[in-house]
């Protein structure tokens, strides 16, 4: 009989709760799986998902990459309802994953797992585990992880409930690291390149890419001002010289 | 079946239960049921606040006069009556009739044969709404594995409640949370692009945006969702100061 798991989780979200700096909910979720990276995606509108928090920066750049070229571990998860497993990012998951699996991959990720948020009939997301290196999920790891989804599920949705329609709750933003900043960049660079916030989105995404940086990172330059795109040159300048060699 | 197993089953019975139109007493007769399965106690309860702030019973693991009686009782004075007014969990209460804590609650439930208490707060948001009565025949205890597991059990029937009494069912709250999400999305796009056009900083770009929505009365998000398609102009909203900026 392994150690009693429910009762870890509900202690360590317990503790979460209590602490005055509230450990983001994929932190608790990488500990307690001891795992190397744990991310939480909710489903929004036209098959998107938005990252709700990541455990670490290589997995916030794995949401990024999931929405950039549309596929990956959240939504294969939208679309079975089902629990993802991906050991081994190699060769085989190409398959399943054919543009997502080499760039995640290239981030130095080694396996990848999705379980379903979801409550009754509702499917509200996905939690995502990472690990480094190749490798299934011990049987721990894995009573774990439905564990983790069925508890966040529930608590996401009560701490959403009581909210003014229309906002997010508070106490839900507090446990969040939304990348709204990113939004902000892609409608400054939608100006800057005459392009559609779609296609602006895409611009940013894709240079923070190449630059090994997340999204965020990149934003916060743009919105900073100390980043903008020239549409004449089809570049990236800051202050007036190229930002980087690619992109 | 092991503890956990049995917690987790209940867990996934709970998930799985709130459904649309799911009946609530049933829920929380569930709730009760499991919980005297699982744990060391022999009845357990469920009390839940009235709009008016009234503690009334809602459901049991036994639907005999006794236990109804219990927590009809409860309705005055009882560990229920001072769970639900604390928020605080009453655990391993022997009940004593010389401690004269409860005169009426105590006498009448050591007359049916229970000699110790527990009750597990509700709690939503903070605020508790209700109480988790579980009764035990001996006096014992109940371990601190088994408070975490059953506040746990209690944490799940929170939510039934909470869409019980705000008529919300999962469905809608996870709609609101989506759009939610997608507006704030949207007039985060909105700052940028009038930030980016009007050469302000994003927290003037947002005042800008509030105020074209007040004075025309607009909402929000549908403001800023004209600025996105490009229907409404960024130089057409007022500047601070009400000057219409360049």
């Amino acid at each position: 009989m392994p150690s009693d798991r429910l009762l870890t989780i509900l202690r360590v979200l317990r503790d979460a709760e209590k602490s005055e700096a509230s450990t983001p909910w994929c932190v608790v979720a990488a500990q307690v799986t001891q795992l190397d990276g744990a991310g939480i995606g909710l489903f929004t509108s036209h098959a998107t998902t938005t990252l709700l928090c990541a455990s670490t920066p290589r997995v916030r750049t794995l949401f990024e990459l999931e929405v950039t070229v549309g596929e990956g571990p959240c939504h294969s998860v939208r679309t079975s309802g089902d629990v993802v497993n991906e050991p081994s990012l190699t060769v085989d998951s190409w398959r399943r994953w054919p543009s997502f699996a080499p760039l995640a991959g290239d981030t130095g990720t080694g396996a990848l797992f999705g379980f379903p948020l979801r409550l009754g009939a509702v499917h509200l997301g996905a939690l995502v585990l990472t690990r480094d290196s190749p490798g299934e999920l011990t049987g721990d790891q894995s009573t774990d992880g439905h564990l983790l989804a069925s508890v966040l599920s529930r608590t996401i949705l009560a701490t959403q409930a009581g909210a003014p329609a229309s906002e997010i709750a508070h106490e839900l933003d507090d446990n969040a690291t939304f990348d709204f900043v990113v939004h902000q960049a892609a409608g400054m660079v939608s100006v800057q390149a005459e392009l559609p916030i779609t296609d602006a989105l895409l611009l940013v995404r894709a240079h923070a890419y190449a630059q090994g940086a997340t999204a965020a990172d990149v934003a916060r330059r743009i919105v900073g001002r100390r980043l903008m795109y020239d549409p004449q040159r089809a570049e990236w300048t800051t202050n007036g010289s190229r930002d980087g060699s690619v992109g | 079946m092991p503890r956990e197993s049995r917690v987790i089953a209940t867990l996934v019975e709970l998930a799985d239960n709130l459904v649309d139109n799911f009946d609530i007493i049933e829920l929380l007769t569930t709730l009760s049921n499991r919980c005297v399965e699982t744990f060391d106690v022999d009845a357990a309860g469920v009390m839940l606040a009235s709009p008016g702030g009234e503690l009334q019973y809602v459901a049991s693991s036994h639907e005999t006069m006794r236990i109804l009686e219990l927590f009809q009782l409860q309705a005055n004075e009882g560990p229920c009556v001072d769970c639900f007014r604390d928020g605080k969990a009453i655990i391993n209460h022997a009940l004593r009739l010389d401690d004269g804590r409860w005169p009426l609650f105590t006498p009448q439930a050591l007359n049916f044969g229970f000699h110790s208490v527990h009750c597990l707060p509700l709690r939503l948001r903070g605020r508790t709404v209700g109480a988790l009565n579980l009764f035990r025949i001996e006096e014992g205890i109940l371990s601190d594995d088994d408070v975490v597991l059953a506040q746990g059990l209690a944490d799940v029937a929170t939510i039934a409640l909470l869409q019980h009494q705000t008529a919300l069912d999962a469905r809608m709250l996870n709609d609101q949370l989506s759009n939610a999400l997608n507006s704030r999305i949207i007039i985060e796009q909105a700052k940028g692009i009038v930030g980016q056009a009007t050469h302000c900083d994003m927290d003037e770009a947002f005042d800008r945006l509030r105020a074209h929505s007040r004075n025309h009365n607009l909402r929000l998000t549908d403001v800023a969702r004209s600025i996105v398609t490009g229907e409404l102009l960024p130089s057409a909203l007022v500047a601070r100061g009400g000057n219409v900026p360049h």
